[in-house]
């Protein structure tokens, strides 16, 4: 049952809850990641670099929190027949995103503050990274499918198109960040 | 069998390491301080002459085939398409030093660079071999991997 708890948490643990818990772990999550420089923009996409404010760190993770969201929701309002709450959504895809805490956490040590490419400590932190995504995604997969009550065909291909759907708005609107207008 | 994989496992570990056991991060008291800073000025100078329009003179600090291809007009072109992306450069400050080479005769200095449109630091390398002289000089986005 406990390990039920660690892929599938929101029969449990759901609308504003989620959020409340979801908002902290993202907030504790870019902190880590601007002490550590690790950016984690897109879900698909890791860079280490101790290189812009705290801000910076943390309007990725809430871009691409939201985009995510967004695309979650309007799949589910296109495709389900069921009443669908926003608020559910984006609960659950905040909390979804806990596990990525755990490459700037791995981070936190010194030895990888600063290594070189392809070195075993860039590999190291990478399997610890794939295995937070594949975490996160799963816990998106579940909440998603809670959320909006969808099935089989409708549920796959709706969540891989939003996940990259996600990911292209996320890389647009990061990349628009970095440059002052 | 699973031995196998575990010594293919500790190989291929020993692999990857011994792709990037040429190069050493120095600490701060191994560093040699008059080093680091014909490298901070080299690079401080040569982007506040690009800035204000002129120039870098080489004189014989840098080796040769480094001199060759700085040409006044490569260094124009050059700060020409990072000022268009980057803007104008601001300042930049010491971030890390690194050794590379059996005896370690090389000596990578890398700085954090502000420019004025970007939100995110540069990285400002400069890479002097062992008789002293700047032997590469380069600016890209900063990465906390050393590539």
């Amino acid at each position: 049952m406990k390990i039920n708890y660690l892929y599938a948490p929101f029969t449990r643990i759901a609308g504003l809850k989620s959020l409340l818990i979801g908002l902290i772990g993202l907030f504790i999550t870019a902190y880590l990641a601007f002490l550590t420089g690790t950016h984690l923009n897109g879900l698909l996409n890791l860079d280490f670099a101790k290189d812009a404010d705290f801000v910076f760190y943390l309007l990725e993770n809430l871009i691409n929190w939201v985009s995510i969201s967004v695309f979650l929701f309007l799949s589910g309002l296109l495709l389900s027949k069921s009443r669908i709450r926003i608020i559910d959504i984006f609960g659950t895809s905040v909390l979804s995103r806990l596990p990525l805490i755990i490459a700037p956490l791995i981070r936190s040590f010194p030895f990888l503050q600063s290594f070189v490419f392809q070195s075993w400590k860039m590999y190291l932190i990478i399997v610890f990274y794939l295995v937070s995504v594949i975490w996160t995604i799963i816990l998106l997969f579940n909440g998603f499918r809670i959320s909006c009550n969808l099935k089989n065909e409708r549920l796959i291909i709706s969540f891989i198109i939003s996940i990259l759907f996600s990911e292209i708005v996320t890389r647009m609107v990061i990349y628009l960040l970095i440059f002052k207008t | 069998m699973k031995s196998l994989v575990f010594i293919l496992g500790v190989y291929f570990i020993f692999s990857l390491n011994s792709c990037s056991q040429d190069f050493k991060k120095l600490d701060n008291t191994e560093l040699d301080k008059i080093k680091l800073q014909i490298a901070q000025n080299f690079a401080v100078n040569y982007l506040t002459k690009l800035r204000e329009g002129s120039f870098y003179e080489f004189h014989d600090e840098a080796i040769d085939a480094l001199k060759s291809q700085l040409t006044e007009q490569n260094q124009k072109l050059i700060y020409h398409q990072l000022s268009d992306k980057f803007g104008d450069f601001k300042s930049l400050e010491y971030a890390e030093t690194w050794i590379q080479g059996n005896n370690n005769s090389i000596l990578i200095f890398r700085f954090k660079s502000n420019f004025e449109k970007s939100k995110k630091k540069l990285e400002v390398r400069v890479v002097l071999n062992e008789s002293g002289k700047i032997a590469g000089f380069w600016i890209k986005p900063w990465s906390d991997m050393l590539k």
